[in-house]
């Protein structure tokens, strides 16, 4: 049989050995997740804007625009990589891989009204 | 990177771009003047669209600043006085209550 303190410190070092496991949990600010998720939806329905415009000046048709798009969207991606550094990434977003497909539908919407309006203009042009 | 320098080479990228969209309609005016037909748009022009996509869009991820999430990184930079003080209690001093 064990004496009763010596179960008190089994009991204490096991809850120890636990909580060096698990740590204490990381607790995050909802209003700068929002912010920093706001900063990029931001910067990428600028620069959609711009691809659009600039995929209805070169003239591209159907699903050729589409692929301009997806070009446009990965070099946003990688230029906002590199600027901020992958390892650095998981400190501003709780899952820094969302960046390469989360804006990817929003930002259709201003590149196609932008690209159809620029095409009307130079390739329509009477 | 300082603010206004990323707000001025985005400004620069826009009109990079509206210089190709005018440039690209004069091709096009030229081209019916002289009776040619069109033939897609010269390569000098796409080259300057592309350039333009790139500046403008380091201009415009330069100009925003992320904050980091985490409580701690916050709360570990305020003073304990930040959190005790309030307007009532120097109300209170002044007043003599």
């Amino acid at each position: 049989m064990l004496h009763p303190q010596q179960i008190q410190q089994q009991q204490q070092q096991a809850n120890e050995q636990q909580s060096s496991l698990i740590g204490i949990p990381e607790h995050f600010d909802a209003e700068y997740i929002a912010r920093n998720t706001k900063v990029v939806s931001f910067c990428q329905i600028l620069i959609s804007i711009l691809g659009g415009s600039i995929a209805g000046v070169l003239g591209f048709n159907d699903l050729k625009g589409f692929a301009f798009y997806l070009f446009v969207y990965y070099t946003f991606v990688c230029i906002f990589v590199l600027k901020e550094k992958k390892s650095k990434l998981s400190l501003y977003f709780i899952n820094p891989n969302a960046i390469w497909y989360e804006t990817l539908a929003s930002t259709l919407m201003p590149f196609i009204l932008f690209w159809t309006f620029f095409y009307n203009i130079i390739h329509h042009y009477k | 990177m300082n603010k206004k320098v990323a707000f001025l080479i985005s400004i620069i990228g826009v009109l990079i771009f509206l210089h190709t969209v005018y440039s690209s309609l004069q091709h096009r005016k030229y081209l019916r003047l002289t009776d040619q037909h069109f033939e897609g748009i010269p390569n000098d022009i796409i080259f300057e669209c592309i350039v333009s996509l790139f500046i403008f869009s380091f201009g415009v991820v330069n100009s925003q600043t992320l904050t980091p999430i985490r409580v701690s990184s916050h709360l570990s930079k305020k003073y304990k006085i930040l959190f005790t003080h309030s307007p009532i209690i120097t109300i209170e001093k002044k007043k003599g209550f």
